[in-house]
């Protein structure tokens, strides 16, 4: 299982905690199984196949684009954050 | 400096990093700080206790009794003031050694290239998307160092944006998430706490900066989460298309959106 942290923004797909646990063999996998339990996850962090230009996903603290995006292959205990930008000050 | 300045930087003047020099160059520092509420009252103060010069805070806001969670430079007598001028006025009382301006003027995409000409560094604690970018691209053109930070409920985060250097905010976040998706304190809360500590990470990278000492948020973005208090230092990178700091500058305004989903409608 990885851990997926999820932004502020984002808590509705994690019962409003702050992560969560999924399993996948890369990237998109994760994010795949977890839109089987929360339906509506996917849209909100993709389109077209590609990762939203208003998100970011980092595996590991390094941005998925400048890896192989959704195709990075993941590991156990592997820690993916997925967030928007926000703005509040 | 005189034998008051000594002593009231003592404390700093002996880090093993840091002495007259580098207070001098604080001295002589101009710095802009971009709202004066939950990030800017942390951030000018550390700023102002530090020794920076010159500080020009800019806000056009009137205090209102709801800030006073967070926004300690404000006391329930100074309600309906002009928030960048009580701020101005108690940091002068803090260290009288410094001067800082109130610039209550509202900053836009049209404005902010003239506005923020001249600063040795800008320190962002705004709180909404329309000025963060303008202010983004203004600093990105104008080659002035930019210290990010924002907060939400209890997530903060903060990175510093050095011209030709590092990744600017656009290249991290090309685009403003759609309206509704990101709330606003307003509407999704703030401890004053998470914001206080996003500003005084801000202030701490800008003065080891302006002193001429390494900084640790170049091309990394900070994100805290005060509920498992983890702090989590992500690698960002330049893009060269970026259109605020790539090859080619495109202006690139974001409108002012009012989210009318809350944190709570949404989820």
């Amino acid at each position: 299982m990885v851990t997926v942290r999820l932004a502020t923004p984002l808590r509705k797909f994690s019962d409003g905690k702050p992560e969560i646990t999924a399993s996948g063999r890369t990237v998109r996998e994760v994010l795949e199984n977890i839109e089987k339990e929360k339906p509506g996850f996917l849209e909100k962090v993709i389109e077209n196949g590609e990762i939203r230009q208003f998100i970011n996903i980092f595996h590991n603290n390094e941005d998925v684009r400048f890896k192989k995006g959704l195709d990075t292959e993941v590991q156990e205990d592997d820690v993916i954050s997925i967030l928007p930008a926000v703005s509040g000050g | 400096m005189n034998l008051n300045e000594i002593k009231r930087y003592s404390r700093q003047l002996i880090l093993p990093d840091f002495g007259t020099k580098q207070q001098l160059r604080l001295k002589q520092a101009k710095v802009a700080v971009t709202g004066a509420g939950g990030l800017g009252c942390p951030a000018s103060t550390y700023l102002a206790l530090a020794g920076v010069g010159e500080i020009h805070l800019f806000d056009f806001d009137r205090v209102e009794l709801s800030n006073l969670n967070r926004q300690f430079l404000y006391t329930p007598g100074l309600e309906g003031r002009l928030k960048a001028e009580a701020a101005a006025e108690r940091l002068m009382e803090i260290n009288p050694e410094i001067r800082v301006e109130a610039v209550c003027e509202k900053i836009t995409y049209d404005n902010a290239f003239e506005l923020l000409k001249g600063y040795s560094a800008i320190v962002d604690g705004t709180d909404n998307f329309a000025v963060r970018y303008a202010v983004n691209d203004a600093a990105a053109v104008l080659k002035v160092p930019l210290f990010h930070g924002a907060a939400l409920m209890y997530e903060g985060r903060a990175m510093s944006i050095i011209p030709g250097e590092t990744a600017c905010f656009r290249c991290v976040f090309p685009e403003p998430p759609p309206a509704g998706m990101v709330p606003t304190c307003r509407e999704a809360g703030i401890l004053g706490s998470v914001v206080g500590m996003v500003g005084a990470i801000q202030a701490t990278e800008a003065i080891r900066y302006l002193a001429g000492l390494e900084i640790g948020l170049k091309n990394s973005l900070l994100i805290i989460n005060a509920e498992t208090m983890s702090f989590d230092k992500v690698k960002v990178q330049r893009r060269a298309d970026c259109t605020a700091c790539g090859e080619r500058f495109v202006p690139k305004p974001v409108e002012e959106v009012c989210t009318v989903e809350s944190v709570q409608e949404d989820g």
